[in-house]
């Protein structure tokens, strides 16, 4: 009698409905990196799509070979239409296969597009719940279809190379890493604007190609673009938001002014202390750093502590410059606060920010801020003494 | 630390949200349902208290998550902002898209949830016409649900709006804690039931 049942239930199964919506990964195409820019008809948007191939992709296999001159693992679509969603749809008309988001790593938008106000290019990304929030967010600094159509040296995938150049940033905490979700969070809440990361393209002189680079941030009021922050002014807000978390910090020598020392930084943080004295915001920015003295070019005797000081003395104002630039830069020029002081104080103060809030934005080039490095020289190295000749 | 909150009545809303999150633990109302079956009534208050301990030890670390991974204003924007949260997580960037995970453990406390409710709904009309057995209802009363539940919203807006605290607090509260109240009362003045010291 059981086993009459089993049999019957295991017959059952049979009838249960399996994969009948199922995509395979043939029927796909997989976009890895998305550029946005303005068309040249009026009012649209021309979007490209890296697709991946994988076909293309094998890498060294044993019967392939080499793989042809100037082949990629991509295909790079070019679609316009009115919206994203248009333009994505559209784009079916030249593949064969659907466009599939959820493995997209990038999101390239053109400067032009930026300046114009970037919030409603986003909420395709934010609504649909195919691409995913992790994507990073680019800004160009020119034109968005090169950056993803550009070849890389050592990936097939452009979009991969970018992925870990962004990565990778933090060995000189000159760049920003912003991905779409911290750019949502930045946008939508009233006590901060947003950052976004800066690419760019480079001339590569000796083999002629075209190579990105990735420095800097860009840097939005509500969701337009004002600049860009070159790569000291970026490590300068790095250093405010606590982000250093590696880099070479270039300073003059004591002996000899034309000479250079270059100081590896091991930790850094940072506190943002916000102050309200009769109406008046204060805000103290306290920097500690931590580093080791990688190489210098001249040569100080490092077997005393006076020296140690001294390379101290200099570090914390190289820092102090840097965050001052940016300072100037985004409160003074622009009127931006990507710093996170609108957070500080709310956090610190919540009763007087509600007042605040309204007129936060008129007030930010009239904020005082004190900036204190304290900088420590921790090591010298295996070495005390320079490489010369006695 | 509490004590200047109270004083300038800024304690309300966490208040509030008390109220709103204990209303939705409509299974501490199945337990009183099951009391007279329960082999071990003095042990029930244990189970009560794990319970409510186990509802906080989930609720607290999900909206802390949630609201440090999201910001406040996305938070409050997204659907599912917890299923989001899963979404995005990356274990070393080599262990993702757990969400398959999460989901079908939603899923499992969904068919648990939905279970539990059919099961006290049948049971309790079959109580409330008299009946001898819930066994001959339960088939009619899947009809009803499913047809209701088609029925509940047009769309997904009206179906969150129903569903927010604002709303779907109310509807709670009079089962969980109204209509326990007049039965409370009514046995109080009737001197029904058990003594209560």
């Amino acid at each position: 009698m059981k086993r009459k049942y089993f049999i019957l239930l295991m017959i059952l199964t049979l009838a249960l409905a399996g994969c009948w919506n199922r995509r395979e990964l043939d029927t796909l195409s997989i976009v890895s990196a998305i550029a946005i820019d303005k068309s040249e008809e009026e009012g649209k948007l021309s979007v490209a799509f890296q697709i991946i191939q994988p076909s293309r992709i094998k890498g060294s296999s044993p019967t392939g070979g080499t793989e042809a001159e100037g082949t990629k693992g991509v295909w790079v679509l070019t679609s316009t239409g009115h919206t994203i969603f248009d333009a994505a749809r559209n784009a079916t008309a030249q593949s064969d296969r659907r466009l599939f988001f959820p493995q997209n790593k990038v999101i390239v938008i053109g400067e032009e597009l930026a300046r114009e106000g970037i919030a409603p290019l986003l909420d395709f990304f934010h609504r649909d719940p195919e691409p995913r929030r992790m994507s990073w967010l680019l800004i160009a600094k020119g034109n968005a279809h090169d950056i993803i159509s550009a070849k890389h040296e050592q990936e097939n995938i452009p979009a991969r190379a970018i992925d870990s150049i962004i990565k990778s940033s933090s060995a000189t905490s000159m760049a920003v890493k912003v991905n779409l979700n911290d750019f949502l969070k930045n946008l939508t809440s009233p006590a901060s604007d947003p950052i976004a990361c800066r690419i760019e393209m480079i001339q590569d002189h000796q083999s002629k190609n075209q190579g990105i680079r990735f420095t800097g941030a860009a840097v939005f009021k509500k969701d337009k673009l004002v600049g860009f922050l070159d790569q000291y002014e970026t490590r300068g807000l790095n250093w405010i938001l606590g982000k250093v978390v590696s880099g070479i910090t270039l300073i003059k020598s004591p002996i000899n002014e034309s000479k250079y020392l270059a100081i590896e930084i091991i930790r850094a943080t940072s506190r943002i202390i916000p102050e309200i004295q009769d109406g008046k915001v204060k805000i103290t920015v306290e920097v500690t750093e931590e580093g080791n003295l990688a190489e210098q070019f001249s040569d100080v005797d490092l077997s005393n502590t006076e020296m140690f000081k001294e390379l101290e003395k200099r570090k914390a104002q190289v820092i102090k410059s840097e965050i001052q630039s940016v300072l100037k830069k985004g409160l003074q020029e622009w009127g931006v606060d990507i710093f996170g002081f609108g957070k500080a104080i709310h956090r610190r103060y919540p009763k007087e920010w509600k007042t605040l809030q309204a007129k936060w934005r008129d007030m930010l080039p009239e904020i005082d801020v004190e900036v204190k490095v304290d900088a420590i020289v921790r090591d010298s190295g295996i070495s005390t003494l320079p490489a010369k000749g006695r | 630390m509490l004590l200047p909150l109270c004083w300038r009545m800024e304690f309300l809303p966490v208040i509030y949200g008390g109220v709103v999150i204990s209303a939705r633990t409509t299974f501490g109302l199945f337990l009183w349902m099951l009391y007279p079956n329960i082999n071990n009534p003095e042990k029930i208050w244990i189970y009560i208290f794990v319970l409510f301990l186990v509802i906080m030890l989930i609720f607290i670390p999900t909206a802390i998550a949630t609201v440090g991974v999201f910001g406040l204003e996305q938070a409050k924007a997204l659907n599912f902002p917890f299923y989001h949260l899963v979404r995005i997580i990356s274990i070393g960037s080599f262990l993702e898209r757990i969400d398959a995970l999460f989901v079908s453990f939603w899923i499992l406390g969904m068919f648990i949830h939905t279970a539990i409710h059919y099961y006290f709904a049948v049971l309790s009309t079959a109580q409330f016409l008299k009946l001898s057995n819930y066994k001959p209802i339960v088939f009619a009363m899947g009809t009803v649900t499913v047809s209701l539940s088609m029925l509940q919203a047009d769309s997904m807006i009206a179906l969150n709006e129903f569903l927010s605290y604002r709303i779907l607090t109310w509807y709670y509260l009079l089962f969980t804690f109204f209509l326990p109240l007049v039965l409370l009362i009514v046995a109080a003045i009737g001197k029904k039931g058990a003594d209560f010291r």
